[in-house]
């Protein structure tokens, strides 16, 4: 009788083993499915996309704006050369020495601005866990705004002004 | 009553060592998610597409095979995108760079030049 007790205890204890096998092969199955890491490089991307188009724009700390077509300034990224539209926005703000707009450029998703802005007004994470927070931080887009002041080249007259680029990258998948 | 004791206390440190084991698989998963084949591929294909973007032309830089995040089978640069194949395992989307550019790789050696034009 005794060794009949010491067989089922035996059974339950190879039971028990087995359903804590399946339990934490579960566990780390789930775990390793949604536990990824992303690396983000969005920010970085941004900074080096600014510096391409003031490049492209002012190559010597001279914006020629007679040599840029008025139909291209809605193209400024074709015009400079870069490639993955769908991925970036840059818009450019040409002023004068009195802070007056003459000109502005821009292309892409502008859609990303609009992202953007909702994430710096917190609206896009309000009343979120800081884990919800986490999985939508990814679609916030890489920012970089960059000013500098530049000879303007304008029908054919050298004036001072400034040039402000904000460039703007969403996520990749 | 000795014996119901004896029980008890053996059941205990069974349930001990099964947490245990639970534990240690656990930081075994962590660890091994930290230095996963995908972890090192995102992170060398993002490394070369920055520096892809940010080199002028004429420059070129190399990447070794044995490299800190593992031994590095193939850099591909297609479609816009930097495919890299570390420890066997291939890259299926890539990363996109934008540089205006053209960009080549050649293997030589024990490295990988890449050579932007």
């Amino acid at each position: 009788m005794k060794k009949r007790g010491q067989m089922g205890e035996g059974i339950i204890t190879i039971y028990r083993l087995l359903m804590v096998t399946v339990v934490a092969f579960i566990v780390f199955g789930v775990g390793s499915i949604s536990y990824s890491y992303y690396i983000d490089v969005r920010d970085a991307e941004a900074r080096i996309l600014a510096r391409e188009v003031s490049n492209c724009l002012s190559p010597n700390g001279i914006l020629n704006l007679d040599s840029i077509k008025e139909k291209e300034y809605g193209e400024i990224l074709s015009y400079c050369g870069i490639s993955q539209l769908e991925r970036f926005y840059v818009g450019v703000n040409i002023f004068d020495s009195s802070e007056k707009e003459i000109a502005k450029m821009y292309e892409g998703d502008s859609g990303a601005l609009w992202v953007k802005e909702l994430f710096l007004a917190g609206n896009a994470v309000l009343g979120w866990s800081a884990k919800n927070v986490e999985l939508i931080n990814k679609f916030n887009p890489g920012y970089f705004e960059f000013n500098h002041s530049v000879f303007i080249l304008k029908d054919g007259k050298k004036t001072e002004g400034n040039i402000k680029i904000e460039a703007l990258v969403s996520h990749e998948f | 009553m000795k014996n119901k004791r004896a029980s008890i206390m053996q059941q205990i440190i069974i349930q001990i060592i099964l947490i245990g084991l639970i534990f240690a698989i656990f930081l075994m998963a962590t660890a091994e998610r930290a230095n996963a084949r995908d972890v090192k591929q995102q992170v060398l294909e993002k490394q070369i597409a920055l520096l892809i973007d940010s080199a002028e032309a004429g420059m070129n830089f190399e990447i070794r095979k044995m490299n800190v995040n593992g031994l590095v089978e193939s850099v591909e640069v297609r479609d816009g995108k930097v495919f890299v194949r570390v420890e066997g395992l291939s890259s299926i989307k890539g990363y996109p760079y934008f540089s205006k550019y053209s960009v080549r790789v050649r293997d030589d050696g024990d490295k990988f030049v890449v050579s932007v034009r």
